[in-house]
């Protein structure tokens, strides 16, 4: 009996103390998603995307140095450290984030990022002059918001089920010169007023936006950048048209007139 | 007086001058373009753009009227047709010249069913000028747009206060709240010397049909404006539909430039803004 005793306080200080090592071919392990409850890691763990302020977002590397880097400045601090090396704060790929914990880090290169001002920023892992890694990283400082819904670009629309989320994005290249008819899209009362309508609200304002190819999000609703970077690397060709019902995206052709387009909006937003 | 649509004045070049021409109190500030200080490089060339010709003018115009789809309407599309917001007021400053840029900004952004957010152009005007009251011309205004943004009316911290040309709200979280409202795209010169005037209207023409809003010098008026719409004030007279940046006139700001009057002097395309 004293000898599974002794062997439980063992497993038990293994766990605690001890980062199970991925296999990585690039030996260069981002935080993954914790495992809760199966024992074993599973076979492709998703990268943590995301840091909260006052947390530790740690990348290991066993061999070589990296060139860790961030996209704009002034949203993370990174700093560079070498292993082995013990801490105690919170971290960001924890099953409990708000909870500080013990962890000793035995990698030779550590590269500590911390959330400084809330944004997106891209996070670009470098070694021997090649890109090894590129992840975007959303810094939250403060509450955290809730989650955006889900948006799957390719999945159909179930046309019976109930409409809980509603959005429209219209994709247009303002430099170029449309028909007449396909000018007055989205701009026409009549798409105005059905989409102010029937558009799920967010941030005291409606679901529809008129972007063009190349927008940037940044500033956006969290919803609405999530859908923008959701779909928009799998644009075609343009002027097209985003809808969003119950967190799946259809990106349809850009419609030929105003009536068009708002029978199509119908058909999607009742 | 002339007025389109029964309700939005004309001014006219021709006509009396009148106190909507040149209130007794009303700033101006545009300083003509100097090559030398700001050559034709630094904007983009609009050699892009797909000019609409005069010959489509009329069903562009009627397109837009019957599904009310122009920059005109969607400004106007507030309740009981009171403007989305109230047009931006420079005050006692001569900064027309970056008042014509945020408003806009700001058109652009209601276009794209951006939250409404109230720019305030004296921040940029302020900063660039050292604090002075100084005139100037929109490229001005537009390149520290482009570069560095424009701050949002207000008194909170990282805002600039109404009207305020004190240069201590030039902190930087200032500087990042600008940087959120910042024109990401190039703009289009579309009065560059190489073009002739014909040239210069039929790219601000097809500006107004695209719904394309932006900045305009007019030498004559001493005055920069933000372009709006170009309209048809009857059978083959066209003129240039403007948001002035001096409260309570015209019509909410609106009024339209016929004749010589709607030949711009220096103009700016907007083109996108950070969403």
């Amino acid at each position: 009996m004293r000898t599974f005793a002794l062997i439980g306080i063992v497993l038990v200080w293994i766990a605690a103390y001890c980062r199970p090592v991925a296999s990585d071919e690039q030996t260069v392990h981002f935080p993954m998603s914790p495992v809760v409850k199966e024992p074993a890691a599973p076979d492709d763990p998703s990268v943590i995307h995301d840091v909260r302020v006052g947390e530790l977002y740690v990348i290991e590397s066993e061999e070589k140095p990296l060139l860790v880097a961030d996209s704009r400045e002034g949203f993370v601090s990174i700093r560079t450290l070498s292993g082995p090396l013990e801490f105690f704060a919170k971290f960001s790929d924890s099953v409990d984030r708000d909870q500080y914990e013990s962890r000793t880090y035995n990698s030779q290169f550590l590269y500590v990022v911390q959330a400084k001002t809330a944004g997106e920023i891209e996070l670009i892992t470098s070694s021997d002059n090649v890109i090894l890694k590129r992840i975007m990283l959303t810094v939250t400082v403060g509450p955290r918001p809730p989650p955006p819904e889900p948006v799957d670009p390719v999945d159909p629309v179930d046309p019976v089920e109930p409409t809980k989320s509603f959005r429209v994005i219209f994709v247009k290249e303002s430099g170029s010169t449309l028909s007449a008819e396909q000018t007055a899209i989205p701009g026409a009362k009549a798409i105005r007023d059905y989409l102010n309508a029937k558009t799920t609200p967010e941030a005291g304002g409606t679901g529809w936006r008129e972007y063009d190819p190349q927008q940037t999000a940044v500033n956006e609703t969290p919803t609405m950048k999530l859908l923008w970077e959701t779909t928009q690397p799998k644009i075609q060709s343009v002027p097209c048209m985003i809808v969003e019902v119950n967190g799946h995206a259809t990106i349809k052709p850009f419609p030929a007139n105003v009536d068009e387009c708002v029978k199509i909006l119908k058909e999607y937003g009742g | 007086m002339d007025f389109y649509k029964s309700t939005i004045p004309i001014l006219d070049a021709d006509g009396p001058e009148t106190a909507l021409s040149h209130p007794p109190d009303a700033k101006f500030g545009l300083v003509p373009r100097d090559y030398s200080q700001h050559p034709q490089e630094m904007f983009a060339q609009p050699t892009e753009m797909v000019l609409i010709p005069q010959s489509e003018w009329d069903a562009r115009y009627d397109e837009q009227e019957e599904t009310q789809s122009s920059l005109e309407h969607i400004y106007l599309s507030g309740p009981n047709g009171e403007p989305a917001f109230k047009n931006l007021d420079q005050d006692g400053d001569g900064y027309c010249w970056n008042y014509s840029v945020g408003g806009s900004m700001m058109l652009d952004r209601l276009k794209r069913n951006l939250p409404i957010v109230r720019l305030n152009p004296h921040s940029g005007a302020a900063i660039i000028k050292k604090g002075r009251n100084e005139g100037g011309w929109c490229g001005e205004g537009a390149k520290f747009a482009r570069e560095v943004g424009m701050a949002v009316e207000g008194t909170d911290p990282g805002e600039w206060p109404l009207h305020s040309r004190n240069l201590k709200y030039d902190t930087p979280e200032c500087r990042a709240q600008m940087a959120k409202y910042k024109i990401i795209e190039d703009w289009t010169d579309l009065t560059k010397q190489v073009y002739d005037q014909n040239l210069t209207m039929a790219q601000v023409a097809t500006c107004g049909f695209n719904n394309i809003p932006g900045p305009g010098d007019y030498y004559w008026w001493s005055h920069s404006v933000c372009r709006v719409r170009w309209v048809r004030i009857e059978r083959g007279s066209w003129g240039q539909l403007i948001l002035n940046s001096w409260p309570n006139w015209g019509r909410h700001g609106l009024a339209v430039l016929r004749g010589n009057q709607a030949i711009c002097n220096g103009a700016l395309a907007i083109r996108l803004a950070a969403a």
